[in-house]
């Protein structure tokens, strides 16, 4: 139990930018590990339960704000051209809503159902994400291609089982939900909610 | 390059540093040492996870409130992939500093008869 939970950590510990999970992903571990015994010792799988919930919440927290670091210290490096490339990225979905929006309102509407198994509201909400995803990965090509191409940093100085492509993918996509999640609350809930008030209005 | 900054600049501290800086105010710890020294002296209060210790750690580093240290209490006793850290001499300034800054706030509160009047409640 306690070699899953900290498995759990060590996948957790990759929502960190990079350069903070080299310098302190061992030792955060190490911590983890050393909580994670005394607390199973004390309080048994209940305890251990809430330590991890605990964790979630840290992580989320932490690495949400480490993540928000970088970008504040990249930005004030970036050239204007840059500054323009992240924006434009990173505002994909939000100008893909407006232009569809704008075409005709009904495509609002058919983007937060994908459970009316209308095909067009599946696509929309799938090219959404994707494009969350396209914004990430750009941001990241622009800013950390030497990152991208270094070596597994090997957490905790051991070699992962899994390969460091499909490693580095799953880091990606769990990073992306940074940017994923206002994507939801723009396309998503928004629109829910306008089609709410118009049924009620019915 | 460490970024200096005077104690008035420093206050307030926020309450993961100010823990962490009375941690190591008497010894060197690592990181699963401070946690429990600050769980100790809160009383189970406050309990910080890694993500909160690390990334205050990194800033206070920075600032120039602590600073990673080679020495072992008992090397032969540890391991010696755990990082300690100690106190600057900026970082016992600051601390000093803010302890008089509450300490101030307390006699405030009682001139106020706060815990009185609370009690009395």
């Amino acid at each position: 139990m306690l070699r899953l939970a900290e498995r759990l950590y060590r996948i957790l510990l990759l929502l960190y930018p990079e350069a903070h999970g080299r310098e302190y992903g061992p030792s955060m571990l190490q911590l983890f590990r050393d909580l994670g015994r005394d607390t199973y010792r004390q309080g048994g799988l209940i305890g251990l339960l809430r330590l991890v919930a605990r964790m979630l919440v840290d992580t989320a927290v932490n690495a949400a704000v480490e993540n928000a670091d970088v970008l504040v210290e990249r930005s004030r490096i970036m050239t204007s051209q840059q500054h323009a490339r992240v924006i434009v990225s990173a505002t994909m979905p939000l100008m893909l809503t407006l232009f569809l929006s704008v075409m005709n309102p009904k495509y609002m509407l058919l983007m937060v159902a994908p459970g009316s198994a209308q095909p067009i509201g599946w696509l929309m909400t799938i090219a959404v994400f994707v494009l969350a995803g396209a914004a990430y990965v750009v941001q990241r090509r622009i800013f950390a291609q030497s990152e991208l191409s270094a070596p597994d940093p090997a957490i905790d100085g051991r070699m992962p089982r899994l390969g460091w492509s499909l490693k580095r993918g799953f880091a990606l996509g769990l990073s992306s939900v940074f940017l994923v999640l206002p994507a939801v609350l723009l396309v998503v809930l928004g629109p829910a909610y306008i089609s709410v008030r118009l049924f009620l209005q019915q | 390059m460490p970024k200096l900054v005077s104690e008035g600049d420093a206050l307030p501290l926020t309450p993961a540093v100010f823990h962490i800086l009375l941690a190591l105010a008497d010894q060197e710890r690592h990181g699963y040492g401070i946690m429990q020294e600050v769980a100790a002296i809160t009383q189970d209060r406050v309990v910080m996870g890694p993500g909160t210790l690390y990334g205050s750690i990194k800033r206070m580093l920075k600032a120039n409130l602590i600073e990673e240290t080679e020495e072992r209490p008992d090397p032969a006793l540890d391991d010696e992939r755990r990082r300690y850290y100690r106190l600057t001499g900026q970082g016992r300034r600051v601390l000093a500093a803010e302890v008089q800054r509450l300490s101030a706030l307390v006699s405030a509160a009682q001139a106020k008869h706060v815990l009185g009047g609370a009690e009395a409640g």
